[in-house]
Parts: structure tokens; C-alpha cells; sequence
């Protein structure tokens, strides 16, 4: 009776450590919903690649910021609640301020993941206009070019700017 | 379900031959009578859970059926419904469930005691639903606004089949009743999985995990003995 008795304490402490699992975190190494990857090229040669060296990119629907730096190769958000998002993408020469308004259109898809980071989102499909109008401010960019319209991962450029 | 049915037949064939071994042996000294029989009865501990935690509902008859002088027959039937509720998902589980396999006694009683420390094995199958009821895009990004959306999408028709490593204790309460309480190890051995979603918990087997087909849980039961011979 005595050795019973030593399990049954036994048992109730690995149980109640067994109980306290822990919470599941979403780990930063899973791949969730994918950016917009965009790299910048020049006009006349669209092979070579020609970094900024400052872009200021702000989301026309949500008035937020989504880029603040030098852009050799960017990534900026899609919308996970519309199949259109328009960001206006700036820089700065001699004190003068250049804006192209880019539109983003695509179809969305919806992609379990695990429990611990639910859902991600795909888009398909993707296409890029240039909607800027030059009656309000001078431009900067040339052409914007579509290279993968299937964004699913961060790996390579989906689309290019050339300028 | 092949395989399923390859691992039942497996465990019947164990133990009837564990009872075959164990009647070929001739015992010289007179034996204390020992009682045969049927245990049955019920998991207090999914009683007490379903009354405490409001995301949990289930209940399970367990019973047992001594077979010789170190084994039992033993077998579980149960139902239970889970409200899963993270950050990202929410959903309902609601199915059930049946187990069955062998127990080891590993312990030797004195005199006329009827205790065990045991060991066991079973082989487990779960039928459940699982409806999504709300869930979040998860994005690494916070400039544009993600909603939570609310859904209500059953998916039907599921199933999970695994193998369960169990070790606990019995202790005869009064006469022919016994409290009994085990930790289970489990392993999934195949899944029908829903489309564009995860099996997120299984009645019997508890919770996943995301990395592994391991599962853990425990069992606090009541049984009453029905005596049907002593030997």
C-alpha cells in the first residue's frame, strides 16, 4: 500500500506538469501572408538594377507609412480585406518631391497554416498600374513591370520599377 | 483503415496469447481466491471538467476484464465537445470515441489486496466535427488594418486513429470499488484531415501538436467490480 500510495503522488505531479502546457506561439520562421517584393531597375537597361537612395512609400487607402529608407529591393504589404491597394511611392531630388501613385490589383486566397498562426493569405493573379497624376506632382518612375503575379512567398521580385 | 484493422487484429492476438501462456501454468501452493470479473464504470475526472471548465463537455464508461492473473482486457467509450479559443482560431469539436487494448498488472498484492500498478496498451479511433467559428489572417505586418472574420463552416466526416501508451495505479476503495488514476502517451498513426484547415483536437485523443503526432492525457475513473468467479 505504501509503494501505491508513492505513484499516486507521483502521477499527480507529472499530470499537473503535463497540464501546464505551454501557449502556442506563432514561430517567426513559419511562412505566413507574403509581401509585395519589388526591386528597382533602370529604364534604359532593365537588367541592371538601380537602387534609391531614399523612397518613402504610403498606403493611399490607410494613410500609413509601409517604407522609410534606401530601396535597393523592397517589400511592402497587400490588403488581406480588398483585391486593390494603391500606395503612393516618393522620393525626393534638389529639394524637389517626385510621386508615382501605384495600384495593385489581385485575387485573394485563404491558406491554413497551423493552429498557432491560423490563416496566411495568397494573391494571385496580381497586376500593377501606374495611376499618377502628373498635373499634381512631377514623377519619378518610368514603368512598372509585373514579373510573378502569383505572390506566395518573400523569395523573389514580383514586380520591377524602372526609372 | 487497413492499417487500423492490422493493429486490432495485433493486440487480440497478444492477448490471447497471454492467456493461453498464463493457464499453462500449474500453481502447487493453494492459491488465495482472487476475483474475476467485469469492471465497470465511469471517468470522474471528464465529470468534474465538464462542470468546472465551460469550454469542455464529455464523459466516458470505462471497463475491464481480468483475462488472468496479470492481464486485463480493457476497453473505453466515450464523447466529448471542446471549444478551442486562441488568438487566431476559434472552433468547436464535438465528437466520439472508443479504445481498446490490454493492462499489465506490474504489482503483486498481498494476501487478499486487489491493487495494481499498471501498464497498458490500447489502440484508439475518434469521429468528430470541427466547425470553424472565427479566424485572423495572420500577417507580420500592422500598417494595413486585418479583420477577424466570423464564419460557421462544419467539416464533417473526421477521424483520427492512434496508439496509446498508459501507466497508472488502481486502489480498492471499499469492496469492489476501485479508484484508478492514469497518464496516457499517444501516436497518431493516420488522420482524415479537413480541407484547408487542421485537426486542432480529437475526442479521446485530446489536442495536437504542430510538430508532432504525440498527444498526452489522463484518466481518473470509478469502476465497480462484478464478481464472476474466484480462482
Amino acid at each position: 500500500m505504501y509503494k501505491s500510495k508513492k505513484i499516486w503522488i507521483l502521477l499527480l505531479i507529472i499530470g499537473g506538469y503535463a497540464g501546464c502546457t505551454v501557449d502556442d506561439i506563432c514561430s517567426e520562421e513559419t511562412p505566413t501572408t507574403p509581401r509585395v517584393v519589388i526591386s528597382f531597375a533602370d529604364n534604359r537597361i532593365a537588367d541592371l538594377g538601380k537602387p534609391l537612395e531614399h523612397l518613402k512609400v504610403r498606403s493611399i487607402e490607410y494613410d500609413t507609412l509601409v517604407w522609410d529608407a534606401p530601396a535597393d529591393t523592397i517589400m511592402i504589404p497587400l490588403s488581406t480585406e480588398e483585391n486593390s491597394v494603391s500606395y503612393a511611392f516618393t522620393i525626393q531630388k534638389n529639394n524637389i518631391e517626385y510621386t508615382n501613385i501605384f495600384k495593385f490589383d489581385y485575387q485573394r486566397e485563404e491558406v491554413y497554416v497551423n493552429r498557432a498562426c491560423g490563416y496566411k493569405m495568397f494573391f494571385n493573379e496580381l497586376e500593377a498600374y501606374d495611376t499618377s497624376n502628373e498635373d499634381n506632382h512631377p514623377i519619378w518612375a518610368k514603368n512598372i513591370t509585373v514579373l510573378n503575379p502569383t505572390v506566395q512567398d518573400e523569395k523573389e521580385s514580383h514586380i520591377t520599377i524602372l526609372h | 483503415m487497413k492499417k487500423s484493422l492490422i493493429l486490432l487484429f495485433c493486440i487480440s492476438f497478444l492477448s490471447y496469447f497471454s492467456v493461453l501462456a498464463q493457464e499453462q501454468q500449474s500453481d502447487t501452493i493453494p492459491p488465495i481466491k482472487k476475483p474475476y470479473g467485469l469492471r465497470v464504470g465511469g471517468d470522474i475526472g471528464k465529470i468534474a471538467r465538464t462542470a468546472f471548465d465551460k469550454n469542455y463537455k464529455g464523459f466516458s464508461i470505462n471497463g475491464d476484464l481480468r483475462i488472468s492473473k496479470k492481464f486485463y482486457i480493457a476497453a473505453e467509450l466515450g464523447s466529448e465537445k471542446k471549444n478551442w479559443n486562441k488568438d487566431y482560431l476559434v472552433a468547436d469539436i464535438e465528437g466520439s470515441y472508443f479504445k481498446a487494448g490490454i493492462d499489465y498488472n506490474a504489482y503483486t498484492n498481498w494476501l487478499d489486496m486487489n491493487n495494481s500498478i499498471f501498464v497498458g496498451l490500447r489502440y484508439g479511433f475518434s469521429n468528430f466535427k470541427e466547425k470553424l467559428l472565427s479566424y485572423r489572417i495572420y500577417t507580420t505586418h500592422q500598417e494595413l488594418p486585418t479583420s477577424i472574420r466570423e464564419v460557421n463552416t462544419t467539416f464533417d466526416n473526421l477521424n483520427l486513429h492512434w496508439v496509446e501508451f498508459q501507466f497508472g495505479v488502481k486502489t480498492e476503495l471499499l469492496k469492489n470499488l476501485f479508484l484508478s488514476l492514469h497518464l496516457e502517451v499517444k501516436a497518431s498513426i493516420s488522420e482524415k484531415q479537413p480541407d484547408n484547415f487542421g485537426i486542432l483536437y480529437a475526442p479521446g485523443f485530446n489536442r495536437t501538436y504542430d510538430n508532432s503526432s504525440f498527444g498526452v492525457g489522463y484518466g481518473y475513473t470509478l469502476t465497480y467490480l462484478i464478481p464472476i468467479l474466484r480462482k
